[in-house]
C-alpha cells in the first residue's frame, strides 16, 4: 500500500507512476505480468481522479487538444489491449523491459527546460 | 485539418498503444509529445496527460477485465494506495521540482528494465 501511495503521486503528476507500480508488482509482490498490467490500469483510474480535479482547478489541463488525443487515444487503445490479450507473459515481459530502459535512460539525462526548476 | 489537430491525433494514437498493450506507460510518451512536440508547458503537459490518459485506461480496464487480468481483491490495496497517492499529489505538485522527479524516476525505469529483459 506504501508502494502504491508513493507512485499515486508520481502518477497523479504525470510522470509515469504507473510504470513504476507494474515494475514493483512484477519484481517484488510475485505478480505476473499480465495481472500486474491490469491493475495498473485500475490503479490509473483511481488515483487520477483526485488529481485531475485539482488539475482543472488549476486550469492546467488543455482540454481541446486533450479531447481530440483522448478520442484517438482510446480508438488505439482498444485495438492494441486486444492484441495485447492475445500475446504470451514472456513476450509482454521482455517488450516492457525495452520500453523501461528507453524511457528511462532519456529521462535520466533529462535537461530542465525554461519552466522546470531544479 | 489543422496541424495541432494532427498533432493530438498522433500523440494520443501513440499513448493509446502503449496503453493498450502495456497497461501503463502511456505517460511516459505522451508527455514528451505535449512537450517538445505540442508546446505544452512542463505543468500544463503533466496534467494534461493525465486528462488524456484517463479515458484510454477505462478503455483498456474494461478490456483487460472480460479478458481475465483483472483480479478486484488482489488489486483493492494497490487502488486504496493510488487514491491517497492521487489525493496527495494534487496538493504537493505545485511544490514539487518537476526534473529532480524525472531524473528519479528514470534511474529507477533504468533498473527495472534491465531486470525485466534479463530474467
Amino acid at each position: 500500500m506504501i508502494a502504491a501511495l508513493i507512485t499515486g503521486v508520481l502518477t497523479g503528476a504525470g510522470v509515469g507512476g504507473g510504470t513504476l507500480l507494474v515494475l514493483y508488482l512484477t519484481a517484488f509482490a510475485q505478480v505476473e505480468q499480465g495481472q500486474a498490467q491490469g491493475i495498473n490500469l485500475l490503479y490509473f483510474l483511481i488515483c487520477a481522479l483526485p488529481a485531475l480535479v485539482s488539475h482543472f482547478r488549476a486550469r492546467l489541463v488543455e482540454v481541446r487538444g486533450g479531447l481530440i488525443a483522448a478520442a484517438s487515444g482510446a480508438a488505439a487503445a482498444f485495438f492494441s489491449a486486444r492484441l495485447s490479450l492475445g500475446v504470451s507473459e514472456s513476450f509482454l515481459k521482455t517488450g516492457f523491459g525495452i520500453l523501461l530502459l528507453a524511457v528511462g535512460v532519456k529521462e535520466l539525462f533529462a535537461k530542465p527546460r525554461d519552466d522546470e526548476e531544479e | 485539418m489543422r496541424s495541432q489537430t494532427v498533432k493530438y491525433l498522433v500523440a494520443g494514437t501513440a499513448a493509446g498503444v502503449i496503453n493498450g498493450f502495456f497497461g501503463a506507460g502511456g505517460g511516459v510518451v505522451l508527455v514528451p509529445l505535449l512537450l517538445y512536440w505540442l508546446g505544452l508547458p512542463a505543468r500544463k503537459a503533466f496534467a494534461t496527460s493525465v486528462f488524456i490518459i484517463f479515458p484510454l485506461s477505462l478503455v483498456s480496464a474494461v478490456l483487460y477485465f472480460m479478458g481475465g487480468r483483472i483480479d478486484l481483491r488482489q488489486a483493492m490495496p494497490y487502488l486504496i494506495g493510488g487514491f491517497v497517492g492521487g489525493v496527495l499529489c494534487g496538493n504537493l505538485f505545485k511544490k514539487m521540482p518537476v526534473i529532480w522527479l524525472r531524473r528519479i524516476f528514470g534511474g529507477l525505469l533504468i533498473l527495472g528494465g534491465i531486470r525485466a529483459v534479463i530474467k
